[in-house]
């Protein structure tokens, strides 16, 4: 009989390896639209790495942001069950890590709702990309530092803990907003959001596509394609 | 595609050239693997833990997780001391994997890899085996069997049980370690010789909620007839081995004041107890669960919340570029 802890473990083990290889892809494909920009200040051989990688990477990151997110949610799940909630809920470092989880689980879903939304052609429009890599920057963050105290629970110390210890982070205190300051953040997380979808509809936003063809005239950031093969001379 | 390839202007990729670069790209990658292949053997007994090379309580760059064959064992001069109390802790190191090669040794006040220095559990160390220093690790360099190695130390100089350790971690081949059985030190509070139970869990006049772990050290721990733990003098539970912990649901008792007890009887005849008061309050611990939730919803819509907005700024920056969306 394979125990619940054990599944944590593995699924753990799953979302973490995903997840950190769609970090790894996203910032591979984020250099290497800087490095195909600014190919005139590159050496050649760098740009032409860079075509080639960013195509295999942007794909790759796409299936292993997904994948690592199912995981995540796997891993949440037999969480649950591997210890009682009761005595779970009863540590500090385990709500702490309950709420990064949550945090890091909604950062990623709002990575891959981007990907999905805009396809490839997100990288065709520098501000996208931008918030695309800042929230899977920030998203990973989130996935580092419940891992981190994951080992805390598993381990009893973690190797950020000298971080932990240069920002003043307290692991066994809960991290916690009053009410008050709570239902202030979501008053106006609810209003931002408000706002933003009559913004959107205001000005059409919600049809807008992403591609070479509506970007690249402008930006001069092309799509991170998969070449099969060598491109023609120009 | 032959417009993007202009917007690129690369020259036509040449399929050879790409395979001799993959190829010097492959030897490169090899001749790194091999220089980390023949490196490893010659990682010595420390790992590099957090702190120093001379306080090593972590594994920041790997730890040692393969049980060695040795045996280790902790000594002191005494274990039931009183406060700030000199103590001579040996630990002596016997067989292993180690043969001439360097063999750490450590002394721990807990079995985690932070806040397990000695010294974060109050005892303070005088004295290492190099003899000019006090760190609470020391290196055989050339391990050939058997060491002994002893610690000077001040006791804590507050009351109380406090545990030490002695760890051995060494290479020569793998990340090996071993660790010894924990030394319990009994700090004041009793006569050495006594008949004493002492409570180690939860300390005195602390705050708790929800169920609690009530451990006790009872000195000595032979022959024990029974060990009653008590709470407001109702008995609710009692144990004739040890360990002599108990988990206490205190949801069952009132918010306020409260006093726990555990009496201890053994084999001639002895009688001790301890008792410590508490304070029980659940209703802020419900209030942190709260808070807690409403943090981990806030946080969750505020996270929504940006995306959308950074999302319709990001589409707003384009439109204006492209000139009021003739460009969809």
């Amino acid at each position: 009989m394979v125990t619940m802890s054990a599944l944590h473990a593995l699924t753990a083990e799953l979302h973490s390896g995903f997840l950190t290889l769609a970090f790894a892809c996203i910032m591979i494909v984020a250099v290497s639209q800087v490095v195909v920009r600014y190919k005139k200040w590159m050496p050649k051989i760098f740009v032409r790495w860079a075509i080639i990688v960013r195509g295999y990477a942007e794909a790759a990151s796409y299936v292993a942001v997904v994948a690592g997110l199912l995981g995540l949610l796997l891993s949440a799940y037999t969480g649950m069950y591997a210890w009682p909630m009761d005595s779970l809920l009863e540590s500090g470092v385990v709500r702490n890590k309950i709420l990064f989880t949550v945090y890091a689980t909604v950062m990623w879903g709002a990575v891959a709702f981007l990907r999905t939304r805009f396809g490839r052609g997100l990288w065709t429009c520098p501000a996208m990309a931008t918030v695309y890599v800042a929230f899977t920057f920030v998203a990973y963050g989130f996935i580092g530092m419940a891992g981190s105290l994951g080992a805390h629970i598993t381990q009893g110390g973690s190797v950020l803990d000298p971080l932990w210890s240069i920002v003043g982070f307290k692991v066994e205190t809960t991290v916690e907003f009053s009410p008050e300051l709570a239902a202030g953040i979501a008053i106006v997380s609810a209003a931002v959001f408000v706002v933003s979808l009559w913004l959107a509809r205001r000005y059409d936003l919600f049809a807008v596509k992403l591609g070479p063809e509506t970007c690249q005239k402008f930006f001069k950031w092309d799509e991170p394609r998969i070449h099969l093969d060598a491109p023609e001379t120009p | 595609m032959k417009m993007l390839q202009k917007a690129w202007g690369i020259s036509q990729f040449d399929t050879e050239s790409v395979h001799l670069r993959k190829g010097r790209v492959f030897l490169v990658l090899l001749a790194l693997t091999a220089a980390v292949v023949i490196a490893l053997p010659g990682i010595n007994g420390f790992n590099g833990g957090v702190g120093d090379s001379n306080q090593q309580y972590g594994c920041s760059t790997g730890c040692h997780t393969v049980q060695s064959g040795s045996t280790i064992s902790l000594s002191a001069s005494a274990t039931e001391v009183a406060p700030s109390a000199s103590v001579t802790v040996t630990v002596t190191v016997t067989g292993g994997e180690a043969s001439s090669t360097p063999l750490g040794v450590q002394i721990v006040s807990a079995l985690t890899k932070s806040s397990s220095l000695p010294s974060d559990a109050g005892w303070t160390i005088t004295a290492d085996p190099s003899g000019s220093t006090a760190f609470n690790y020391h290196e055989d360099l050339s391990y050939t069997g058997s060491v002994t190695m002893t610690w000077t130390l001040t006791a804590p100089s507050t009351p109380g049980v406090y545990t030490l350790y002695a760890r051995e971690v060494h290479g020569n081949g793998e990340r090996y370690q071993r660790d010894s059985a924990g030394t319990v030190f009994v700090v004041g509070t009793i006569t050495p010789g006594e008949f004493a139970v002492l409570i180690t869990s939860p300390t005195a006049s602390s705050e708790v909620s929800g169920t609690i772990n009530v451990a006790a050290t009872i000195v000595p721990e032979t022959d024990i007839s029974y060990a009653i733990l008590s709470v407001d003098g109702n008995s609710v539970d009692n144990k004739s081995s040890a360990p002599f912990t108990w988990a206490l649901d205190t949801t069952q008792y009132s918010d306020g004041a409260h006093v726990i007890k555990v009496t201890a009887a053994n084999s001639t005849g002895g009688i001790a107890e301890k008792e410590i008061a508490i304070t029980i309050n659940n209703a802020a611990a419900g209030e942190t669960v709260l808070s807690w939730v409403w943090t981990m919803a806030a946080g969750s819509l505020l996270i929504v919340a940006l995306l959308a907005m950074f999302m319709v700024v990001a589409l707003m920056i384009r439109r204006r570029v492209t000139g009021g969306g003739k460009v969809n």
